[in-house]
């Protein structure tokens, strides 16, 4: 890896969990492990800071949870994407590309002098 | 019915939460070191580090379960919030399929609230509103104490001294009010006008919407004449602001309007022109001429200010010299709120009303349990299928208790509406026995506490019915298909329909009794003849009449040319009215002997004055021509004065001083005026007093009492009032175009002087009648469904050989048992309660035997009558059809 890890910026560990149960219902370590391969572990995020993001997600209706059996027979508690969530996800992704965008603008303008 | 839909899955889980947040993680913790293991690392090391990388477990499971727990509680209230929506869309739903049922709950709970509210408008307007004036806490009135412990009004050399030395008060003002004729607009106004002393206006601090306020300078001796003006009086009579600078001839001056006081301030009741008192004053300590108000400082009680003055008033009466015996030298003095002061006698009448109203209430909500009780058995059937679907007792209850709820707000939207109308009868039925009545209003106090009252009713009609009738085993209600367990409720009914004729007999009681007393005092015999009399007061200006002379000669002309008038059988004046208030009062001397003393009610009057009033001559002579101005002094007296003072003696010739009430009080000797007539006794205060004892002068001798006023009455030679009032009004504007004529029948002044007592039968009578509508319609209700629950045993009856009779006197019987003992109970209640009442009654004892026997009866041929309808409906039916029933 190299690098150093990259702190999560406020609000935007909702959005990557989001974004990781738009691909389907997912158990808590199931979103762990692919935001860290996705990510290639950029992130400095302690793996169980994920749950009580869920959970709020879980109060605010963004997301459902259920027990359910893994593939490998393990009970885990599963969480899905709400329709609420959906659209959530959707909004969030609209202002973060702004956001990078207007970022990108600025820090690719050519040095003055 | 959802009660039980399934919970949302991870919100409520399997296990507790604790647990839930514990195996997620441990699950996690599982998984991280099974890949760290593929990927390699030894197993200790594996778990080692897949806790090292989730990071504080304990930290992040107790916050796990802080958000899950606050997750649930928002859940768990949006589900109550949904059942008790759900329950009213039902209970609303249910009314509606019963739209008879629901329309008399409706009213009868309207009845019962809106009594409640309309009596409380009024309690809260009148007794509880603060005073619209500046800090009205401050305000006291303030009056001398006689030695038997009545209010008098005060002295001024009293008012004096209390202004100078007590400390509680920041201001304190004397006033006098009374109506008057007011010339200076552009028609001679008959008008409230006060005189006030100086203080007045820091008393009540107002600010002038034009010109100022009185000042020092006006109150001053020998200062030009000067008065402030309401504001509806300078529009409607002085046409506008402009009035400043007006010249107004009042309290016998002609007097410049220096200013206008705002719209809303009118105290003394009502006044509309404010004069200053005329100055020096005197110094007598017993001449009693002043009310008397005081705004204390600020950190001062009630309490405090009251024991100061009182002990002033009791160290300026034992240095008094010359006037320590007489019976006006106060004893002490009495300072209250001067609301109080100005809600007066009316404090007792209305919270005894608003009792009377909670009862009106329980009336209403016994009933209605009893009926809800009824229809709670009726669907039986319905709770038994709920309940076996689940719900439990206490959702039932408050499915139930939801159910009351929505009717007493139904209800009380009924009662509001109601009320307002009330309202409206109340105002013009108590005007002129209420003060503070006008503007009484359902205002936000009253709205609120109608709010409260609807709860506590829908609690108290719906608590019993809804628990009665969840008990008992609902499966067994299910399966036998029988009416639920209306077998448990005899009882329960028994003691609603008690409760119910208890509290209507008691209502019902207390109107009785109010009515036999106002039957008593309407045929008390005043002493006079109301029927064909009217009268107006006549009022000088005292700027063209300036001599009390001037007056004398005023009637002198007026009362010949009023007598010859057509349609007029007799005509005098009179100083005082009768059955109003009384007239003034004093001590005076007897049989030329300055120690003998007596007292008597000071009243001047014209020869024909007796014969208008159809006051007996019952010994001696009446006034006549020859006792004018210059002749002897003479009087005449009442009937009460003669005997209380010459018991079996010849009253005739004896003599009489007029005591401090005239322009001959220092003279020395005292000018005596001999006694000439005796005449009937005639009640000036109201037509309860009787034995007054009265000396009447004549006008030609002592006109001074006149000079602010005095009433014209003139008998109708046809019998009718009204006949005579034209030739009064153009008489009198021939004898003098500057006065303002207001002609009442007399026995209009006789219907004001009840006037209290009517509001009060009229109110305690309406809820009476209520109270006994509801009590009838209660008992129709339960006998109808019990009649309709025994059809089936009574066609056995009947096809068994019962005669039609005899069943209905079974049915008859059984209703009637609660009945009786409710009557029982009420006459018990009643007994005990009307002892409050004693005080509102007049010659009927509170345990009035014709009242305790007719009401209860009267109760119990309606109780007959209203179970007699559905009983006959009973045994109308075929015994075949009865026996088919259910």
């Amino acid at each position: 890896m190299g690098q150093a890890p990259l702190e999560l910026l406020k609000g935007t560990l909702d959005i990557l969990i989001l974004k990781t149960l738009s691909r389907g219902p997912l158990h808590g370590y199931g979103v762990s492990r692919w935001l860290r391969e996705a990510t290639d572990d950029a992130f400095q995020v302690e793996e169980g800071a994920l749950y009580p993001a869920l959970r709020r997600l879980e109060k605010k209706g963004l997301v459902a949870s259920n027990w359910g059996v893994t593939d490998t027979g393990r009970d885990a508690k599963f969480y899905a994407l709400t329709r609420e969530g959906e659209r959530e996800l959707a909004s969030g992704l609209r202002s973060w590309e702004r956001y990078a965008q207007a970022m990108a603008r600025v820090l690719d303008a050519p040095a003055a002098g | 019915m959802k009660d039980r839909r399934p919970r949302a899955p991870g919100v409520f889980p399997r296990f507790s939460t604790d647990d839930d947040v514990d195996r997620e993680i441990r699950a996690h913790l599982e998984m991280r070191a099974e890949e760290l293991i593929a990927e390699g690392w030894e197993p200790a090391e594996a778990e080692a580090e897949a806790r090292r990388r989730f990071g504080d477990r304990a930290a992040i499971a107790d916050e796990c379960v802080r958000v899950t727990r606050s997750h649930q509680r928002a859940v768990r209230r949006g589900r109550e919030m949904g059942d008790i929506v759900q329950d009213i869309r039902y209970a609303v739903r249910s009314l509606a399929k019963a739209p008879a049922f629901t329309l008399v709950a409706l009213v009868t709970l309207g009845l019962g609230i809106g009594a409640n509210t309309a009596i409380f408008s009024v309690v809260d307007g009148v007794l509880l509103r603060p005073l619209p004036y500046e800090r009205p806490d401050e305000l006291v009135a303030i009056s001398e104490v006689s030695r038997s412990g009545g209010n008098m009004t005060a002295a001024w050399a009293n008012f004096r001294d209390w202004r100078e030395s007590a400390r509680s008060f920041q201001a304190m003002a004397a006033y006098s009010a009374g109506t008057t004729t007011v010339v200076g607009g552009a028609e001679p106004a008959w008008a409230t006008v006060a005189r006030v002393s100086e203080d007045f206006f820091q008393v009540f601090p107002v600010v002038p919407v034009a010109g100022r306020l009185l000042q020092t300078g006006d109150h001053q001796e020998g200062a030009a004449a000067t008065v402030v003006v309401s504001e509806s009086f300078a529009r409607e009579v002085l046409g506008g602001t402009e009035a400043v600078g007006t010249m107004l001839d009042v309290f016998g001056a002609r007097a410049e309007v220096v200013g206008i006081v705002p719209r809303g301030f009118d105290f003394p009741a009502g006044t509309q022109v404010w004069g200053a008192i005329p100055q020096p004053q005197g110094n007598s300590r017993t001449a009693h001429n002043w009310r008397v108000v005081g705004r204390m400082r600020g950190d001062v009680t009630t309490e405090a200010a009251a024991q100061e003055v009182d002990v002033l008033m009791k160290r300026i009466a034992a240095g008094v010299v010359g006037e320590e015996d007489s019976d006006y030298l106060a004893a002490g003095a009495r300072t209250i709120p001067l609301r109080e002061r100005m809600v007066g006698d009316a404090r007792r009448p209305l919270y005894f009303l608003l009792g009377a109203a909670a009862f009106v209430l329980l009336v209403a909500c016994t009933n209605l349990a009893s009926t809800l009780l009824a229809r709670g058995t009726v669907r039986g059937q319905e709770l038994a299928v709920r309940s076996s679907l689940g719900a439990g007792r206490g959702r039932l209850v408050r499915q139930l208790l939801t159910e009351s709820g929505v009717l007493a707000l139904g209800g009380s939207v009924v009662g509001v509406a109601m009320a307002a109308g009330v309202l409206k009868v109340l105002e013009s039925a108590g005007r002129a026995s209420v003060p503070r009545l006008e503007g009484v209003s359902l205002s936000g106090g009253v709205l609120l506490f109608t709010l409260a009252t609807a709860l506590v009713t829908a609690m108290a009609f719906g608590l019993l019915p809804a628990l009665r009738s969840t008990e008992g085993d609902q499966a067994l209600a299910l399966r036998t298909g029988s009416r639920g367990n209306a077998g448990f409720h005899g009882r329960t009914w028994g003691t609603l329909v008690a409760t119910e004729v208890a509290l209507a007999l008691m209502l019902l009681v207390g109107s009785g009794l109010l009515m036999r007393s106002f039957v008593a005092v309407m045929s008390v015999d005043g002493g006079f003849d109301s029927g064909d009399v009217a009268t107006t007061t006549v009022a000088l200006n005292g700027v063209r009449y300036p001599e009390i002379q001037d007056h004398a000669r005023f009637w002198d002309e007026l009362l010949p040319r009023v007598e010859a008038a057509p349609g007029v059988a007799a005509a005098g004046l009179i100083s005082s009215r009768p059955v109003s208030g009384g007239a003034p009062d004093g001590q005076l001397s007897l049989d030329g002997d300055p120690t003998k003393l007596g007292t008597g009610e000071y009243v001047v009057a014209s020869a024909g004055t007796f014969a208008a009033l159809d006051v007996p001559l019952l010994q001696g002579r009446l006034f006549q021509e020859s006792d004018g101005p210059d002749a002897p002094h003479v009087v005449v007296v009442s009937r009460s004065f003669a005997q209380r003072y010459w018991p079996d003696e010849d009253p005739i010739g004896r003599q009489v001083s007029g005591g401090g009430m005239d322009n001959f009080w220092n003279a020395d000797p005292p000018l005596y005026g001999t006694v000439v007539g005796v005449v009937g006794d005639v009640r000036y205060r109201d037509l309860t007093r009787e034995g007054e004892t009265v000396v009447y002068w004549h006008y030609k001798q002592r006109p001074f009492r006149i000079r602010y006023g005095a009433s014209l009455v003139v008998e109708s030679a046809a019998g009718d009032p009204n006949a005579v009032a034209a030739v009064m009004r153009s008489t009198l504007r021939t004898a003098d175009p500057d006065v303002a004529v207001q002609i009442r029948n007399l026995d209009d002044l006789v219907a004001d002087s009840v006037a209290q007592r009517r509001f009060l039968l009229l109110v305690l009578g309406g809820f009476g009648a209520v109270g006994l509508v509801l009590a009838a319609v209660g008992i129709y209700g339960v006998v109808s469904y019990s009649v309709a629950r025994r059809t089936r045993e009574m066609g056995i009856r009947l096809a068994l050989g019962a005669g039609p009779a005899s069943v209905r006197g079974l049915v008859l019987a059984g209703a009637l048992r609660p009945v009786v003992a409710g009557l029982v109970l009420g006459i018990g209640g009643g007994l005990a309660l009307s002892r409050i009442m004693a005080s509102f009654l007049y010659q009927i004892p509170p345990t009035d035997l014709v009242t305790f026997t007719v009401v209860p009866a009267l109760l119990l041929v309606v109780a007959v009558a209203a179970s007699w309808l559905p009983a006959r409906r009973g045994t109308r039916i075929h015994p075949i059809t009865a026996m088919r029933a259910e």
